[in-house]
């Protein structure tokens, strides 16, 4: 998931933190980590696009943030979904849906052209 | 609700900017802690497991400023930060600032203070439901030349009846009448009023009720006091109500008090009362007749009717009852309708509006000025700008930079001139000395207060734009190469443009001071007709308490000629005399129709009536052109003597000799015995109009004024008059004691009011645009230091300096007065009605206003342009 194709790069990671954030709220790390988890080590966030992705979330109004006490008496700022966010993932995952289907047609494509 | 979070969490980015910083700071490093146990969890040394984490997490300070950026999202976190630059620039700067601002919170000050005056006197409504719709109503008869006469109870009658284009109009007269009971004995106004009045305005009494049909018809007077009645006489009395008060010694029942809000259409008025009141004796029969024009008139307008048509349709009754009632109502065939308000303010507006005009001219000849400053600091800022630039900086970016900068001075010149306008307005009202209608309803509202904000934002915008473009277009690379460098040849024209406009501006302003102030001169020095020095005038309405009804006449006539005599008798009175109503007065005169009483003249004419005592004509210096002062006596079967104003002569007589003519009133003859100097009874600007005298005791007044020509300060002998009249009657109320240059002084002091308005803003714009000339040749003088100095190495002599330098100054000079001369030409004919006596083009005042303004620019010029003559030679050697 490194790499320079920022526009792609934006749009999915915040469709990725949307996803994750709907499983429950949770700090910077555990996000990233999460991912990476779920994605089965292939996708890895890097942190110098994470902050400054869930700052523009939150100003959109997509995600909420609080800080919390955590395990071990931490102090750690988590991160919620917020009813708008909600609608936004829903759309984007039925986009992606709809573009990672043609793109795989495209893909799989054998026939002739006409 | 999403752009709702979307705006707070902006508002909160920017409010609470170091708090966020700090919260990022901890979330940061409580990823990093995280990072680096997960690290050591896999099985790496402390040591590699924070290196690991460090690399990941790629700049911790890059990671601020992304996340920075995505949280202020752009202009508000750059405003701020350009608000916090542009007061870092200012502070630089101090001189360039407290300039700045004080020609901003001058400019900005008295336009708020003018803008308040407009506001309160033209635009604020008046405090009525519906003001919009009422209008004051004025019989007319265009041939005799009277647009807003009164009309009489039948006339009114007949309108209210008939006019459609009203909901209801009314009558109402001003009468002065005695109030006693408590204490000294007052004089105070008394309104009789149609029973539609109060109805018709829609005004809520502050206590009690207001007048009613009923109290029409009913056998105990009622009457409504004004506010300032209640809390200075009646000391604020809560149960006020049901109490009697008396007026001329009759009891009358105070039902209600109305606000002192309602002030208008009968300003002064202490007691209203009901019309079926009016004394019978105001009347020729005893009642009034359709001829009786005394009543003034107001009128509520119907729903969606316009004035036009409102005026249309009793011009057309008029007409009507003119054909109907020949008699009585011949010529009086129209009527004029004007909005109430503009009946109020009167012709206070083009010229306040004029001032307006003015006040905003000297605005934009500071912006001139502020302008040009700026531009030469752009000048000076060219290295910052250049480093700017270079460094990656947008040129929108500076630009708007700039414009902040601009932006700020000007607002901060706006909030100090709304304070300063406080004060200012409070001098105006003061120089107004009374003139000014409303000015209790002017005060700094929300209108004043927007009116600022968008001036001072318009003000930025004017001085900053320009010189914030043409800064922010340097080019970048040339000038962090050279030092000073040239400056452009555009920076120079802008300059020169700009004195051009301001010089224009000024020679607008100069001129319609100068207009101004030699037309009040005029007005000063005209012959009124009579000699102002040393007289002093007593006004009083006499006392007929206890008095009567069969008594009147002859206590009138006997009580008049006691005072006359017991003034003429004190030390110091040369001559005394009296008339009722006096000249320059507000009382309204009394016309009447007169023809000569001769069969082969044809003439007429309506003449102003007035009744005096013989010693009149001597004591106020009217010169006796013909004939012989009206006589003491006549016999019984004579006709009555009358005096004859010169007009008055000349329209009936023309050239012949009228002494011993008779002539012709609607009452009888009466002959005529001299010829008497017109005098201006007006007003100083109003050309005398014919005027007839008879005897007072044709026709007893209450109203008298005794006229006493003084040998020393008549102002000196109030005391003592005081005194003789309190010992004929102790409660004889004085009107006022009034010497007559004071009174004269008065009747101008609207014309002196704006001359000095006019010649106060001249100066202060001749003084800015001098400001800005000396400012701009004294910089092109420092911008030319090295030129100059190789002029006089090569030998110029100083004069040859001293013509270059003023030369192209006075161009500049030369080109603005052009302009603005011939926008003077254009644009003084606004000035036309507040002239008196002089044209609008009046050669003397453009001659010495444009002289003045060459010669003391000449003089702001020749101070830079001779430091240029003093300018060592050896400053060409030198490099920069």
């Amino acid at each position: 998931m490194a790499g320079d194709q920022s526009d792609l790069l934006q749009g999915t990671l915040d469709v990725l933190v949307l996803k994750t954030l709907s499983l429950g709220a949770m700090h910077g790390w555990g996000i990233s980590q999460r991912i990476r988890q779920m994605s089965r080590d292939v996708l890895h966030v890097p942190q110098g696009s994470l902050y400054p992705a869930l700052q523009r979330m939150k100003t959109k109004g997509l995600i909420r943030s609080e800080w919390r006490t955590t395990e071990n008496n931490r102090r750690a700022r988590y991160y919620m979904l917020t009813k708008a966010g909600e609608r936004e993932l829903a759309r984007e995952c039925a986009k992606w849906e709809r573009s990672s289907m043609a793109v795989n047609q495209v893909l799989a494509w054998e026939g002739g052209v006409g | 609700m999403r752009l709702l979070a979307g705006v707070r969490e902006r508002l909160r980015a920017v409010l609470l900017r170091s708090r966020e910083d700090a919260d990022l700071g901890e979330e940061l490093r409580d990823h990093l802690e995280r990072e680096m146990a997960e690290n050591q969890r896999r099985g790496m040394t402390p040591k590699e497991a924070r290196r690991q984490a460090l690399l990941a997490f790629g700049g911790v300070d890059r990671i601020r400023e992304e996340v920075r950026e995505a949280r202020g999202l752009g202009v508000l976190d750059d405003l701020a930060g350009d608000v916090r630059y542009a007061l870092r620039a200012l502070r630089r700067n101090p001189a360039f600032t407290i300039v700045a601002l004080l020609t901003l919170t001058l400019g900005i000050g008295a336009n708020t203070a003018m803008f308040s005056l407009v506001n309160g006197i033209l635009l604020r409504p008046l405090p009525y439901d519906g003001p919009d719709e009422l209008v004051r109503v004025y019989q007319a008869n265009p041939a005799a030349g009277e647009l807003s006469g009164r009309i009489s109870f039948q006339d009114l009658q007949d309108y209210q009846a008939r006019a459609h284009f009203f909901r209801e109009i009314a009558g109402f007269a001003n009468m002065p009448t005695i109030l006693t009971g408590q204490g000294d004995p007052v004089e105070v106004q008394l309104t009789y009023v149609t029973p539609e009045f109060f109805p018709l305005l829609g005004v809520t009494p502050l206590q009690g009720r207001l007048l009613v049909e009923e109290d029409h018809r009913a056998a105990m007077p009622s009457a409504v006091i004004s506010e300032s009645l209640w809390r200075t006489y009646l000391g604020a009395d809560a149960r006020v109500v049901g109490n009697r008060i008396l007026l001329r010694g009759e009891p009358y029942t105070v039902v209600g008090v109305v606000p002192a809000t309602m002030r208008h259409p009968t300003p002064g008025t202490a007691v209203w009362v009901p019309h079926s009141l009016v004394e019978p004796n105001v009347f020729a029969n005893g009642f009034p007749q359709r001829d009786d024009r005394y009543l003034e008139a107001i009128g509520r307008l119907s729903p969606g009717a316009t004035v036009e048509q409102a005026q249309q349709e009793l011009t057309s009754l008029s007409g009507e009852l003119a054909a109907t009632y020949p008699e009585s109502n011949e010529g009086w065939n129209a009527a004029t309708v004007v909005p109430l308000q503009t009946s109020i303010v009167g012709d206070v507006d083009a010229a306040l509006l004029m001032v307006l005009g003015v006040v905003g001219f000297i605005l934009l000849i500071g912006c001139a000025n502020l302008a040009n400053l700026l531009l030469a600091r752009g000048i000076a800022r060219r290295r910052e700008m250049a480093i700017r630039l270079a460094l990656g900086a947008g040129r929108t970016r500076i630009v708007r930079q700039l414009l902040t900068e601009n932006m700020l001075l000007s607002l901060m010149g706006g909030a100090l001139g709304l304070l300063v306008s406080f004060w200012v307005v409070r001098i105006i009202v003061a120089l107004s000395a009374g003139t000014l209608p409303r000015v209790e309803d002017v005060r700094i509202d929300a209108n004043v207060i927007t009116f600022t904000i968008l001036l001072s934002t318009f003000t930025g915008t004017v001085f900053g734009l320009i010189p914030a473009l043409r800064t922010a277009a340097i080019p970048p690379q040339a000038d962090l190469r050279e030092g000073r460098g040239a400056i452009g040849g555009d920076g120079r024209r802008a300059r020169s443009a700009l004195i051009v406009a301001e010089v224009a501006l000024a020679v607008l302003l100069v001129v319609g001071a100068g207009l101004m102030v030699r037309s009040f001169f005029k007005l000063r020095n005209v012959d009124a007709g009579f000699d102002a020095d040393r007289v002093l005038t007593v006004s009083m309405q006499l006392n007929l308490t206890g008095v009567p009804e069969a008594e009147v006449v002859k206590h009138l006539i006997n009580r008049r000629q006691e005072y006359i005599d017991a003034l003429r008798a004190l030390p110091g009175v040369r001559f005394a005399g009296a008339i009722n109503v006096f000249p320059l007065s507000d009382a309204a005169d009394f016309t009447q129709e007169f023809t000569p009483a001769r069969p082969d003249l044809q003439t007429r004419v309506n003449a102003d009536t007035r009744y005096v005592d013989p010693g009149y004509f001597q004591a106020m210096g009217i010169a006796l052109l013909r004939g012989d002062s009206l006589p003491r006596s006549w016999p019984a079967d004579a006709p009555v003597p009358v005096l004859l104003s010169r007009e008055t002569a000349r329209r009936l007589f023309a050239d012949e000799d009228p002494i011993g003519e008779r002539i012709r009133a609607p009452w009888g003859e009466a002959i005529v015995t001299g010829v008497t100097a017109d005098v201006r009874q007006t007003g100083m600007a109003q050309a005398p109009e014919p005027a007839v005298y008879f005897p007072h005791s044709i026709a007893p007044r209450l109203l008298v004024t005794i006229v006493l020509r003084t040998a020393g300060n008549p102002a000196g002998l109030a005391g003592p008059v005081r005194q003789a009249i309190k010992t004929i009657d102790p409660n004889q109320p004085i009107r006022a004691i009034t010497p007559l240059r004071t009174i004269v002084s008065e009747s101008i002091a609207e014309d002196r009011f704006f001359t000095v308005l006019f010649a106060l803003f001249g100066t202060l714009a001749l003084l800015l645009a001098v400001v800005g000339i000396y400012g701009v040749v004294s910089y092109n003088v420092r911008q030319r230091t090295q030129e100059i100095g190789v002029r006089i190495a090569m030998g110029a002599e100083p004069a040859d300096v001293l013509k270059l330098v003023a030369g192209s100054g006075m161009k500049l000079v030369a080109a603005g007065m052009m302009i603005g001369t011939a926008a003077a030409v254009v644009m003084t004919r606004l000035l036309e009605r507040q002239l008196y006596g002089i044209t609008t083009t009046d050669p003397l005042s453009f001659a010495a206003a444009l002289g003045f303004l060459a010669l003391i620019a000449f003089v702001a010029i020749c101070i830079p342009a001779y430091a240029a003559t003093r300018v060592p030679p050896m400053i060409a050697l030198r490099p920069e």
